[in-house]
Formats: structure tokens, sequence, C-alpha cells
């Protein structure tokens, strides 16, 4: 029972520090180091070995962050170039994706007033075959890049 | 709307918006605000001063690159030390696969980082303590003492779950008892 006691205190003592205990519980504690000096010198040994954490300080090269700083902005630099040829890329696209549907409503409209085809019903197949796809492929190419984002990240974090 | 919206932001929510935009005066902000943090969370993981320098400009290159995935909905402390981590690890494996990890191991003893650093006599006597520690006791023991993170966040940095951390924060801490204790072995 003794060695129960002790254990326990010491347990509570690594949690408290730990993560924190309930109130109940520190004062089980407390009372228990109050009594026994083997517990009272544990608790002191763990603050002091805290404590001494505190005192490690490493020298830091006053121009270390300075290059940093400069590396990160020739990253910049360099990656900037291609936001703006991304940004432009997506206009031309959306601007041949709305001019292309334009043109094809057009042709779609003169072929089905040849063949003698429905207004509803050519426009229907227009809009099932034409502009639906086009709207699943652009949410499949914004989803799918987050998905693989989120698919990578749970990879680096698996590794370990 | 949008300026009382930006100004309720939370500070990590205001990182968040910098990162995304690569604002560069705002991340230029963090990489001095954090970098004797970031240095000393390498050492401390790696315990190889040089290599953790290294690692602290990998650290800000590859968050550039991951910006898009902190959405300041947490703290960024653990975000940040979650992408030194798999940096440092990725080194550290790197290392044991080309067998320099062994030379390194050597030169341990005679340059650790932990006694050129130590300021007190206490912190002289745990450095051999700290150095002879799994990298990922003293990464819990750092994070928790240190940082002030919760078990949760340290947790997120670690790809562990929180008893584990728990677990590994007594660990660490029996190991400095010992070496206060003038002694390698745990109490």
């Amino acid at each position: 029972m003794q060695s129960d006691t002790h254990q326990r205190a010491r347990v509570l003592v690594d949690r408290a520090l730990a993560e924190g205990i309930s109130p109940e519980d520190q004062r089980w504690l407390t009372r228990h180091t109050d009594e026994c000096v083997e517990c009272a010198r544990y608790t002191e040994m763990s603050q002091r070995a805290i404590r001494a954490l505190d005192s490690f300080a490493f020298e830091i090269d006053p121009e270390a962050s300075r290059r940093v700083q400069d590396a990160v902005r020739e990253r910049l630099i360099a990656t900037r170039p291609e936001r703006r040829s991304l940004f432009a890329g997506v206009v031309a696209a959306m601007v041949l994706t709305i001019g292309g549907s334009l043109v094809m409503w057009a042709l779609a409209g003169w072929m089905a007033q040849r063949w003698g085809i429905p207004a509803r019903a050519w426009q229907a197949g227009f809009a099932l075959f034409w502009v639906l796809p086009s709207i699943l492929l652009d949410v499949l190419l914004v989803f799918g890049q987050r998905f693989i984002g989120e698919h990578v990240a749970v990879e680096e974090g698996e590794k370990l | 709307m949008v300026a009382v919206a930006i100004a309720d932001e939370t500070e990590p929510q205001r990182i968040a918006r910098a990162l995304r935009r690569k604002d560069p005066d705002v991340i230029d902000g963090l990489v001095s605000q954090y970098h004797y943090r970031l240095l000393r969370y390498l050492t401390f993981l790696t315990s190889r001063r040089e290599h953790a320098e290294d690692l602290v400009q990998e650290t800000w290159l590859r968050v550039l690159e991951r910006a898009w995935q902190y959405n300041g909905s947490s703290r960024f402390e653990p975000w940040l030390f979650a992408i030194a981590r798999n940096l440092a690890m990725d080194d550290l494996r790197k290392r044991q696969r080309t067998g320099s990890q062994a030379e390194g191991e050597m030169a341990e003893e005679s340059d650790s980082p932990f006694r050129a650093a130590a300021r007190s006599e206490d912190a002289m006597r745990i450095s051999a303590a700290l150095g002879a520690l799994e990298p990922i006791y003293r990464e819990a023991l750092l994070l928790r003492f240190q940082e002030d993170l919760s078990l949760a966040e340290i947790a997120e940095v670690a790809g562990a779950p929180v008893a584990t951390v728990s677990s590994r924060i007594q660990r660490g801490l029996a190991m400095l008892r010992g070496g206060l204790e003038g002694n390698n072995n745990a109490i």
C-alpha cells in the first residue's frame, strides 16, 4: 500500500507538470508531499529539471535571420511570375470557354434548324453534353488540387 | 465590411491571410520573430547546431510552398513546428541511410550544443542527459516546457497520440532528474 501511495504521488507529480491535475488530486498530492520527504524531493527534482531547461540559451548569429529573410524574398520573387502566368492562363481559358460556347451554341442552333430538331431538344442536349461536363471538370480540378494537397500533408505526417 | 472583418481577425488568421497573399513584409516579420525558437527546436531535435541552422531556412521555404494549407483556425506555432519536424526527420533518415549518423553521434559527445548552451549549473548537469535522450523525448520536453504548447498541440506536431506525448514527457523528465542526481539512470 505504501509503495502504491508513493507511486501514485509520483504519477501525479509528472502529470501535474505535463498536463495539470484536478484540484482534488492536487490537494491529495500537497498533503502527501508535506508528509513524505522522498516524494517531496521527487517533486523538487522535477521542478528543478524544468527550470534547468529554461537555462539553455543558444547563441544566434545576428545576420542569420537576415540571410533567411533574403532567401525567402528570393523565392517569393522567383515564383511570382508563375502566378502572373497562371492568372493570364486562367483568364485566357475563361475567354476561350465562353467564346467557344457561344460559337458552339450558334452552330448547334443552325444545325438543329437544318435538321428540323425542336429548339427545346437541341438546347437540352447542348446543356447536357456541353455545359455540364465543363462545370463538372472545373469542380474536379478545384477540389482535386485541394485533395492532392491534403493527401500529401497526411503522407508527410504518416512518415513519422 | 471587409475592413471590419479584417479588424476582427485573430493573429493566426492574419498570418494565414498574409501567407496566402505571400506578403513579404509580414513573412519577414515572422522569420525574425520565430528565428530563435525554430533554431532552438531544431537543435533539440537534431542535436546538431549547424544542421539546425540550415533547416531553419528550409523550413521557411517549405512554409511558402505550403502556405495554402494553413487557414488560421489554430495557432501558427504547431503548424510551423510540424513543418520543421518533417524536414528534420527526413534529414535524419537520410543521414542514417548514408551512414553519416554514426559520425555525428561521435561528434556529439565533445561538441554537444546543449553543453555549449547551458547557462546554469543545473543546465550543465542535465546537458549530458539531454544529449543522451532520443529526439522525440527532447522534442516533447521543449514543446511543453519551453514553447508552452498543449499536449494536443504537441501531438499534432509530432503526429502521435496525446497519451504517447504524455509518456514521452514523463520519460524525458525522468532522464533529466537522473542527470541532476548525477547518474544516467532514470528515477
